[in-house]
């Protein structure tokens, strides 16, 4: 049984690094300035069955969708037409994401304590 | 003359009953892991009929029963027939939690069941030294 917690564990963390992903899109959906050059770009979880039939995040890539064009001629990053790209971030598909997410976690955090409590009852069985 | 104590049919299945709960809740808990996993196939397990072949075998055959009960062994399956998502993935997430919750309502009834049978033989024993 602990096993089964052990497994549901690694869903936990796998739904918190995407959360921690989701949370650094929401924070950067108009940074226009990156390390790389050019505006931030979308990130996303890759999940992958793990030999333990768990689940974990393999990689971390990127929404190769277009960034968004914004009339902005006094941004300071307008090019020469006066359009700024601004990330490929959509504020509502990352809320629903989150929403996604923390209900999944949940669901695991429910699996574990289910396994918890079948514990506790097969280890009540020795002192009845 | 040395006998185990435990070496009865009803013990025997209500252990093979909690070690198939504990087995099903994992593949349940490997379902919810996996409810955002593209191409994941839900797992399920099964022993409940085995079991019952294996009791039923029991009354007609008192001498191999606690054998027989003892092999029941959990099987796990994929389900390849529940309507996948476009991901490829057919876990259905409020199914599985209802199923954590019958799975541990099971084991729970299995548990008490063993304590009962568990306190009946304390009960001789320690009433046998009086």
């Amino acid at each position: 049984m602990t096993d089964s917690i052990d497994l549901s564990a690694t869903a936990l963390s796998a739904q918190r690094q995407r959360m921690d992903v989701i949370a650094q899109n929401i924070a950067n959906a108009e940074t226009t300035r990156t390390p790389e050059g050019g505006p931030y770009r979308r990130q996303q979880v890759v999940f992958t069955l793990d030999d333990a039939g768990g689940v974990e995040v393999t990689e971390v890539v990127e929404d190769p969708r277009p960034p968004r064009l914004v009339y902005q001629p006094g941004h300071p990053d307008a090019d020469a037409a006066g359009y700024v790209a601004l990330p490929n971030v959509n504020l509502v598909e990352e809320m629903v994401d989150m929403i996604s997410a923390m209900r999944s976690y949940e669901a695991n955090v429910t699996a574990i304590s289910a396994a918890k409590t079948m514990d506790q009852r097969a280890l009540d069985l020795g002192s009845g | 003359m040395t006998r185990d104590l435990l070496a009865d049919a009803t013990t025997a299945a209500l252990a093979k009953t909690l070690d198939g709960a504990a087995t099903r809740h994992r593949a349940i808990a490997e379902n919810i892991a996996n409810v955002d996993t593209p191409g994941f196939q839900r797992a399920d397990v099964s022993f409940e009929n085995e079991l019952q072949a294996a009791l039923t075998h029991a009354q007609s055959h008192p001498r191999t029963a606690l054998e027989r009960i003892r092999g029941v062994q959990p099987r796990l399956l994929r389900d390849t027939t529940s309507p996948a998502r476009a991901d490829g993935n057919n876990v259905d997430v409020d199914r599985e939690m209802a199923r954590v919750a019958q799975n541990a309502l099971e084991f729970e009834a299995a548990a008490r069941a063993l304590a009962t049978k568990l306190r009946m033989l304390r009960t001789a024993v320690s009433e046998g030294k009086r």
